[in-house]
């Protein structure tokens, strides 16, 4: 008979979804499931996958709506400041950087303003971390929240990368579109927090 | 009765599972009832958020079992059904006989 004994992804995935307590009787359930199979680690890896539908119903089902609609007016706040970053600062000052730093950089000015542009979006990352941290010390929520709201962070602070990718090349249209574009998304998430604040019950 | 308070299928299945169990009701336990009598496959997910709504509307109980070595040293988890679960149960099989009755043979015996 074969057992999966060591600490493993599935058990930190439970955990951190259902919580410790759930977390721990769902992580033995799918050790049992693989339990004595030719492929313990396999069928518990498949099982976890088949569960993961499931398990997110009901990590959501321990969040409040006011809580929902509290993060996601983090999410859009996250999501202005970081395309604002991105695309008002990294795209902006990367180019007259390298220019500046042209003539003591080892590379080309090409791969300088590449290296800059990756420092200025590293920068941009750094504060947006700064913004969580700031945040989730302005409350009292549980670890598991914050976790949460990182990856969400994470998540808006790529969308504007994503975009790029997709739509690649300068942007042509008037700037002032640009600044209304960001203002509503950030005007959204703040509305939603200042709608939801009163009637929250802190986790 | 209000709306919300009717079980849902599944709901009904996991009660009945608990029901049939008794005092050794975990997870693993209820998964394989469910799918020997319905043979319908069950996630561990969609077990867990079931019992855990329905431990919110004070349907079923739950309570720490022992570790085992199969389990890697985690602990089950044991559920009961409350009583206010039990009359859940019988409110939603009465509606749903109610429902049946009168109608053709055959549809009965998918009740049974």
């Amino acid at each position: 008979m074969k057992t999966v004994k060591a600490s493993t992804f599935s058990d930190w995935l439970t955990g951190f979804i259902a919580g410790p307590e759930l977390g721990e009787a769902i992580a033995g359930d799918l050790r049992e499931f693989a339990y004595a199979t030719a492929t313990p680690r396999l069928s518990l890896a498949i099982a976890t996958a088949k569960s993961l539908p499931g398990l997110l119903s009901l990590g959501l089902s321990n969040v409040s709506a006011h809580r929902l609609r509290i993060e996601l007016g983090w999410l859009f706040i996250l999501l202005a400041a970081a395309w604002t970053w991105e695309v008002r600062i990294a795209q902006t000052l990367a180019w007259p950087m390298a220019s500046s730093l042209s003539t003591i950089s080892p590379f080309s000015i090409v791969t300088t303003c590449k290296l800059a542009y990756l420092a200025l979006f590293a920068l941009g990352l750094v504060a947006l971390m700064g913004i969580w941290r700031v945040i989730s010390l302005s409350d009292r929520t549980c670890w598991r929240l914050r976790a949460q709201r990182l990856g969400a962070a994470c998540v808006a602070g790529l969308i504007p990368v994503l975009y790029l990718i997709a739509f690649p090349g300068p942007y042509d249209g008037h700037p002032a579109f640009r600044f209304v574009q960001l203002g509503l998304v950030g005007l959204i998430g703040v509305t939603v927090i200042i709608a939801s604040r009163k009637r929250l019950h802190w986790a | 009765m209000a709306k919300g308070k009717f079980l849902g299928e599944f709901e009904l299945l996991v009660l009945g599972a608990l029901m049939r169990l008794g005092d050794q009701a975990y997870g693993v336990a209820i998964i394989h009832e469910i799918e020997e009598r319905t043979g319908r496959n069950v996630s561990v997910g969609a077990l867990y958020a079931t019992l855990n709504r329905m431990e919110k509307k004070h349907y079923v109980q739950s309570r720490l079992g022992e570790t085992s070595a199969k389990r890697g040293g985690r602990a089950k988890r044991y559920f009961d059904v409350t009583q206010e679960g039990r009359l859940q149960v019988e409110r939603s099989s009465a509606v749903l006989h109610k429902m049946m009755d009168g109608l053709p043979a055959w549809t009965k015996g998918a009740l049974a």
